[in-house]
């Protein structure tokens, strides 16, 4: 080629390729990078969730069920389009749209499908107790305290 | 300006123009009358803005009644409270414009002054008009104002005191009086006094079966669930029907009904609507606020605690006749049959640890919100619901009635003390080995104080003149004179004295002397009240007809080698005499519990399940309670039953209920230990 | 200043058309055909009315209106009450708002049955669709604006229904439904992320973007020889007119465009003002208690247009929300691909065999619609913890294969893909009517049937 066909080849794939990074850099612009509710929790004193009792915390719309032997972390969130549930006789309802879960939170009845899902609960070497949202474990799971 | 004419104009001519053709001609129709349309309506609109709104009108007649012409300053227009750090913008004064002249307050609403002392100590340019009375600050028209407004529920004239709860302190404070709040503190007064706390958590002290009402206040019409309310749709309607019968309105509800006279109910809505957790900034608030929302409030005394937190379930002071019908059943407290055999163990362990998969709270600090002391204050109190116990020295040595004294036996005594079909539970205190050592203030001491944690029950129902009676039946079955007992220093080795009780005395005494064949003689509540002369003679000489052997009954003359021996047991065993094992000592089990399981079934499992897990009666299988329950606690309350429930005595017998042989209950009493899976320590902090 | 002589001679109005900037859109000649109000109702009209309205009003409300969840509900209770005319400005704006959902669906159908996007008019009817879609993500950014409870949740509702894909097992980082939802929300939920991110929406992005497109849409309109008459040319690509200009030569083209249709469309403008401006004076737009993400609404509806889709949802999330929705759509989109018969194009229903199709689709669809839905409390325990048959057997899925097949059913029969076509739309059209007015007026507080005057 010649010097103008190869001066234009040239200025035309600057434009493009300036073009893609622009573009892609762009398209990284709206997703978001904050605004994720944190997924560690802090119990704090486990003392104060009263014993054999599924406590609501509702920061982190989650249930705790805490005996003599165990800690245990359930989500409250409804597995069908995420309303928060509420205790009820046999387990967890959910007012939205009639789910039904037992206290292993899995589904009984209603448009959900997918059982609840259990966190795992962790014991730092200080002694704290979190709540890890990232890891889902068995409903048999729990802390030994 | 709108050029009217002009737009005539090209009306016109347009229309002339299309007119040539009438192919145009039902546009220009539906064009005139759309038109009309739009110009009506545009000047509906304006007409509504121009002095016609009922904020207008009322400012102008404002302005006539004071007779002044409309000046710059005063001309109509939007008047509005603005405060950003309590988040309002209250624009009342646009209708209410007479609020603060004193020449309105003959007028009627809205012109009227503001009745009452309330502008005195609440400036309105400071707190705004929506502090007290809720309702939309910044709305202009009637309805949006006042009972329409959604987000903030208006209050009118006599009821704004509910909201005085914003900011003024009402559930701990001691004392509560706000001039002008008679009925929030009437409402206040209902809730502390009836148990609400026990259940509803305020301001981080209360249980957690109901929803919490710390921010009850707050709570808009909308949040309500008026399902099932048959009368008008308003939130006082609401708690009103709520407060008559809850499971009407929330079917899931375990709360009791309360049937309390409609001026009550009012008054108590009134205090849950003025329930807020107010957040506001720094210079709002005082230092009593401060402490309470740091949850440093001042001590709560044993009996207001019952009442706000106990009372719901377990009814005012504990009586029987008082309990509120709640849906599950609720032990007696101040019952005297249930405070004769509960020990201060029994007691504590269940107020602090509860009743796991039940409805009886753990009311550890933690979870209560309640001072430790308040906890330990509570637990005495609820001690001393059991009545108390006379003066034993007043006993003077009258003569009583040996037949009385035998009835007295008979119907109290001997279910237990006496041998039944070749079964004793309790030691044979007719026997001479005990009566010659036993003196009287020693026998009135054990009957009157009973014996924590065994089956021995603190007699507290007796009055002196069966005292007497009983001694005098018990005397006369003396037949050797009163021995004195020997001088008992406490000097012996105590760790001989620990493997000497092992070899010797726990086969029969139980393995730390938690009773068994033998009493319970390593029982902290037997080595106070005895003296170590009484052991040691005991010790010596044996029992007779009874499988205490002592030396001298096996013959052994000379004892001298062996009185080291019997030292060294009683100080090893006295010194443990204050020691608080970490578990509540159970005692050892004496029964069958397959006897016990078929006795169960026919006898027990109609009010307590068939595995004991409670229906009419109390849940026997319940973790924390056979924790909290010895042997002894579980045969004493088998034998005497509940007065007054429907617990019934089954060592006494009826004539619905045939006594139970002694074997029998503890052939039961096997049965329901058995059913215990974990052993819970307790707390000793609340025994000290 | 020119003379306000009105143009009397053909070549004087035929350059009043041309020779404007805002007119010349237009062509200078018409079919009259086109000015049959039964033709096409001006819905078309009616529509951009209610587009110019929504601009004017929205511009005004900007005045006041602050897009921060502190003050957003306040300045939205400030201008009800306070603003001049404000109360009438807000009402005005959602009127037309809820106005223009309606007459898109209405101009949609119209379209549809009148056979518009065939010839070779399919660019037109993409247009239209993607117009479709701007004009619901104006209606459903501008919802979540006041911030109160029915937005709030409807929001909330909505975007669960977007990230439904998770039903399916898509893996996190390759799933399109949770990557929209995080976009749309701003973060994992609705909060002043989302309130900013739809404030852009609503007044930045969707209008230039339907600015474009309309204009895109009238261009493409105006060169396919303006509207589908049975009269006009095919737009067809390998036909000889198409790609020039329009003559005004052509035979159907009879009348001059000035006067009649600038008085046609005048007309249709200031009959729809007046009506929108009624109903702005006479009914107040709801406004409901501020936004408490601690108290969720129940029930929790999303406006009204999502409310067939939330119905469908309550069976199954990922068939009811997700596959559902895009098939309908896909379905939409490409019917000028899949009907190129060219059967009687601005004729209703293609003739009168294909009228009395729509009306025996109508009758099928309508007791199949209703049966499926009072079938659900019956399908929904039986399949209880159960994924995959939930997904696969619920009143919405029995509901489209009943649908397709009846479509192909009539296809077959009568070898004709447009009426296939028009069985199909129809029927889904009923049973998409269906599930609307149940979601609205027959579903209670925990998604519970009731009836419309319980509430």
């Amino acid at each position: 080629m010649n010097r103008r066909e190869f001066l234009n080849r040239m200025t035309f794939g600057t434009l493009i390729s300036g073009g893609a990074l622009l573009t892609a850099a762009a398209l990284k612009i709206p997703v978001p990078q904050t605004g994720f509710a944190a997924r560690r929790y802090n119990l704090g004193d486990i003392n104060k969730y009263p014993l054999n009792h599924f406590t609501f915390l509702p920061e982190k719309n989650i249930y705790l069920f805490r005996d003599r032997k165990r800690i245990k972390a359930v989500s409250a969130i409804c597995t069908h389009l995420g309303c928060v549930l509420r205790r009820s006789d046999a387990g967890f309802r959910c007012p939205c749209h009639g789910s039904k879960f037992n206290d292993r939170g899995a589904v009984i009845s209603g448009p959900a499908t997918r059982d609840l899902d259990w966190y795992r609960v962790q014991q730092e070497p200080d002694g704290r107790i979190f709540v890890i949202e990232d890891q889902t474990v068995a409903p048999e799971d729990f802390l030994e305290i | 300006m709108v050029p009217w004419d002009r737009l005539a104009i090209y009306l016109a001519v347009g229309i002339m123009t299309g007119m040539e053709t009438n192919r145009t001609r039902q546009f220009k129709v539906a064009v005139i009358s759309g038109g009309f349309v739009i110009i009506l309506t545009l000047i509906l609109m304006m007409l509504g803005e121009s002095g016609l709104r009922d904020w207008e009108r009322f400012q102008e007649n404002y302005l006539a009644i004071l007779g002044e012409k409309v000046s710059v300053d005063d001309k109509i227009r939007i008047r509005q409270i603005e405060n950003h750090d309590l988040r309002f913008v209250d624009r009342c004064p646009t209708c209410h414009v007479g609020l603060h002249d004193n020449q309105m307050t003959d007028q009627s609403l809205p012109l009227t002054a503001h009745p009452g002392e309330a502008f005195s100590t609440h400036d309105p340019e400071q707190y705004g008009c929506s502090t007290c009375h809720g309702g939309r600050g910044r709305a202009l028209d009637i309805p949006h104002a006042h009972d329409q407004a959604i987000d903030n529920p208006f209050l009118r004239s006599n009821q704004t005191q509910a909201y005085c709860g914003k900011c003024h302190l009402t559930i701990f404070p001691a004392e509560f009086s706000l001039p002008g709040a008679g009925r929030l503190a009437e409402g206040r007064t209902v809730f502390l006094r009836n148990g609400c706390q026990g259940c509803h958590r305020v301001r981080g002290v209360g249980g957690m079966h109901g929803p919490e009402l710390t921010d009850l206040g707050t709570r808009t019409l909308h949040s309500f669930d008026f399902r099932r309310v048959s009368g008008d749709r308003s939130i006082n309607n609401w708690h009103r029907e709520h407060l008559r019968n809850p499971q009407d309105i929330s079917t899931e509800s375990i709360m009791p009904a309360f049937h309390f006279p409609e001026t009550i109910t009012s008054a108590l809505t009134l205090f849950l609507r003025g329930q807020f957790s107010p957040q506001f900034p720094l210079q709002y608030i005082t230092l009593p606020m401060i402490r309470e929302f740091k949850h440093e409030r001042s001590v709560i005394s044993p009996d207001e605690i019952f009442s706000r937190l106990c009372s719901g379930c377990h009814g005012q002071r504990g009586l029987p006749d008082s309990i509120q019908t709640v849906p599950f059943s609720v032990p007696t407290l101040a019952n005297p049959d249930f405070q004769a055999v509960a020990s201060l163990d029994y007691i504590a362990f269940t107020i602090t640890e509860g009743r796991g998969g039940r409805y009886m709270h753990a009311w550890t600090s933690e979870v209560s919100g309640l001072y430790e002391t308040e906890i330990r204050a509570l637990l005495s109190s609820v001690r001393d619901m059991r009545s108390a116990a006379f003066d034993i020295s007043r006993i003077k040595h009258q003569a009583g009635s040996v037949e009385e004294g035998a009835r007295i036996f008979q119907g109290n005594c001997a279910m237990c003390h006496e041998a039944n079909e070749g079964t004793r539970l309790a030691p044979n205190i007719l026997s001479d080995g005990f009566l010659s050592l036993a003196t009287n203030a020693y026998i009135l001491a054990n009957v009157v104080e009973g014996r924590a944690n065994t089956a021995m029950p603190a007699w507290r129902t007796f009055r002196e003149e069966q005292l007497i009676h009983l001694l005098a039946y018990l005397r006369s079955k003396q037949t050797n004179s009163m021995r004195p007992l020997p001088v008992t220093p406490m000097n012996g080795n105590i760790s001989r004295g620990d493997s000497l009780f092992y070899y010797s005395c726990s086969r029969c005494h139980g393995e730390k002397g938690t009773g068994g064949i033998g009493p319970a003689i390593m029982n902290g509540a037997f080595l106070r009240m005895t003296d170590p002369g009484l052991v040691a003679a005991t010790i010596t000489s044996g029992r007779a007809h009874s499988a205490m052997f002592g030396l001298t009954s096996r013959g052994i003359k000379d004892i001298s080698g062996r009185e080291n021996d019997i030292l060294d047991i009683i100080t090893f065993m006295y010194s443990r005499r204050d020691s608080i094992p970490d578990y509540i000592p159970a005692g050892m089990v004496l029964g069958d519990p397959d006897r016990g399981k078929s006795l169960f079934y026919r006898r027990c499992a109609e009010c307590h399940g068939q595995q004991g897990e409670g229906g009419k009666g109390p849940a026997l299988n319940n973790q924390e309670f056979l924790s909290a329950a010895s042997n002894g606690y579980l045969l004493a309350t088998i034998s005497l039953g509940r007065l007054g429930t429907r617990m019934p005595s089954w060592g006494r017998g009826s004539a619905d209920y045939p006594a139970l042989t002694p074997q029998e209950r503890q052939d039961v009493v096997a049965l329901i230990r058995q059913w215990q899976t974990i052993r819970i320590k307790r707390d000793k902090r609340w025994i000290k | 200043m020119r003379s306000l002589k009105t143009p009397a001679t053909t070549l004087e109005r035929t350059r009043a058309i041309s020779k404007n900037f805002f007119l010349h859109i237009h062509a200078a000649k018409l079919d009259p055909y086109v000015l049959k109000p039964t033709f096409t109702f001006g819905l078309g009209v009616v529509a951009t009315s209610l587009f110019l309205i929504l601009i004017t009003s929205g511009i005004f409300l900007l005045f006041y209106y602050t897009p921060s969840i502190e003050r957003a509900y306040f300045s939205i209770l400030d201008i009800t009450y306070v603003v001049s005319g404000g109360r009438f400005l807000r009402n005005l704006h959602r009127w037309s708002a809820h106005g223009l959902v309606f007459i898109s669906l209405l101009h949609l159908a119209r379209v549809f049955y009148t056979g518009a996007y065939s010839r070779g008019r399919g660019l037109v009817w993409y247009s239209g669709m993607i117009l479709l879609l701007l004009v619901l993500s104006f209606s459903f950014s501008g919802y979540l604006l006041p911030w109160d409870q029915l937005a709030f949740w409807a929001v909330t509702i909505a975007s669960n229904i977007a990230n439904a894909t998770r039903e399916i097992g898509v893996p996190a980082f390759m799933d399109p439904g949770r990557f929209l939802k995080y976009l749309l929300l701003g973060g994992d939920q609705v909060g002043q992320a989302t309130l900013t991110r739809f404030f852009l929406l609503h007044v930045v992005f969707l209008p230039i973007t339907t600015l474009f497109m309309l204009g895109y849409h009238f261009w493409r309109m105006r060169k396919s020889d303006g509207l589908n008459t049975p009269g006009s040319m095919s737009a067809a690509t390998g036909s000889e007119t198409s790609g020039d200009p329009v003559s005004d030569n052509m035979p159907n083209t009879k009348w001059l465009s000035w006067p009649v249709l600038i008085w046609a469309e005048l007309s249709v403008f200031i009959v729809t003002l007046a009506l929108v401006l009624l109903f702005a004076y006479l009914i107040d737009a709801p406004l409901r208690a501020m936004a408490n993400p601690t108290i969720p609404e129940n029930p929790a509806k999303s406006p009204w247009y999502f409310l067939g889709v939330q119905e469908l949802v309550s069976y199954s999330a990922f068939s009811g929300g997700i596959a559902i929705p895009l098939l309908l759509l896909a379905g939409l989109f490409l019917i000028p691909v899949f009907d190129r018969e060219d059967k009687q194009p601005g004729t209703w229903f293609s003739g009168t065999e294909g009228l009395r199709i729509t009306i025996l689709s109508v009758l099928f669809a309508l007791p199949v619609a209703i049966g499926a839905i009072l079938l659900s409390p019956v399908t929904a325990p039986a399949f209880r913890g159960q994924p995959l048959l939930t997904m696969l057997l619920n009143p919405g899925t029995l509901l489209t294969i009943l649908y397709i097949i009846w479509a192909l059913l009539l296809g077959r029969k009568y070898r004709s893909r447009r009426y296939s076509a028009l069985a199909l739309f129809t029927v889904s059209s009923v049973g998409f009517v269906v599930l609307t007015v149940v979601g609205i007026w027959f579903r209670g507080t925990d998604w519970q049937f009731i009836w419309p005057w319980g509430l």
